[in-house]
């Protein structure tokens, strides 16, 4: 069951909107490789797992990606707080603004609705623990993008926190993954699903 | 530290050591650690697991049924 902490994990405080910013940010919400991708990902691939620390890790990663989801929201609500029509179509907001107006609706910076075909689930925990930490080179990749791209500090601050997070949840779940290798005969691995048989 | 650094330091700090946790459960000194964050924090901190974890010498949050599997739950009786 899931239990709401009406406290951000990392604060946001953005002193100037910027909807341009706001639309490459909105990857991170609702983008291939943002943080529902991540959060949905985890919390399902967790139920195939058979390690103990895998059940646990991915159960509460995936609860802190969600954490992100809201802290991403958090930044492009701010950004976009008050923002008047002339100044969204001169940041080329007007695409957005016309069918979500100010609203934080799931998408890609391209417009793309979030898709499940994001992620994978595919039940074997060898396969999924890659997918994992491919998954969180691609958050950290992003990050750095959106850092290139972002020219103001409150932003960037919270930026940096959040690719530091991908990093961190990168090592823990190559842990994962050497724990399950160390489990198995070693001339075998490859050919065993650890979860199925 | 300011107050406001503490407000959100502490949990955060309370919280990578419950990750490192889970794929550390042996380490004492970690759990150490974290109990002692733990007792700075409310029990209603995000970083913060329930009592019934906090007996052992070993971190026992990743053990047993997740609720999930069956073992983990009673039937409802009416």
């Amino acid at each position: 069951m899931f239990v709401y902490e009406k406290k951000l994990q990392y604060p946001v405080r953005i002193a100037r909107t910027n909807p341009q910013l706001a639309q490459v940010i909105i990857s991170q919400y609702g983008g291939p490789d943002g943080e529902l991708s991540a959060s949905l990902r985890y919390l399902s691939q967790r139920y195939s797992m058979t390690d103990p620390a895998a059940k646990g890790a991915l159960t509460d990663i995936g609860v802190e990606e969600l954490g992100h989801l809201e802290i991403v929201g958090s930044v492009i609500y701010q950004l976009t707080r008050d923002i008047s029509p002339e100044e969204a179509a001169e940041k080329g907001f007007d695409t957005y603004l016309v069918d979500h107006t100010t609203g934080i609706y799931p998408q890609a910076a391209s417009g793309t609705p979030h898709t499940m075909a994001y992620i994978q689930v595919k039940g074997d925990p060898i396969t999924d623990l890659h997918e994992d930490m491919a998954a969180e080179m691609k958050a950290r990749t992003t990050y750095d993008n959106l850092l290139r791209l972002s020219d103001d500090p409150d932003v960037s601050d919270v930026l940096k926190f959040l690719r530091q997070r991908e990093i961190v949840h990168y090592q823990r779940f190559g842990e994962l993954l050497q724990r399950t290798i160390d489990r198995m005969n070693h001339r075998n691995f490859f050919a065993v699903n650890p979860a199925f048989d | 530290m300011r107050d406001k650094e503490k407000e959100y330091a502490i949990p955060f700090a309370a919280w990578e050591l419950r990750l490192y946790l889970n794929t550390h459960p042996g380490d004492e000194r970690a759990l150490e650690l974290y109990k002692g964050l733990c007792r700075q924090l409310d029990a209603k901190s995000y970083a913060v697991v329930a009592d019934e974890f906090l007996d052992d010498c070993r971190w026992t949050w990743i053990d047993g049924p997740w609720p999930w599997e069956a073992e983990a739950n009673c039937k409802w009786e009416v």
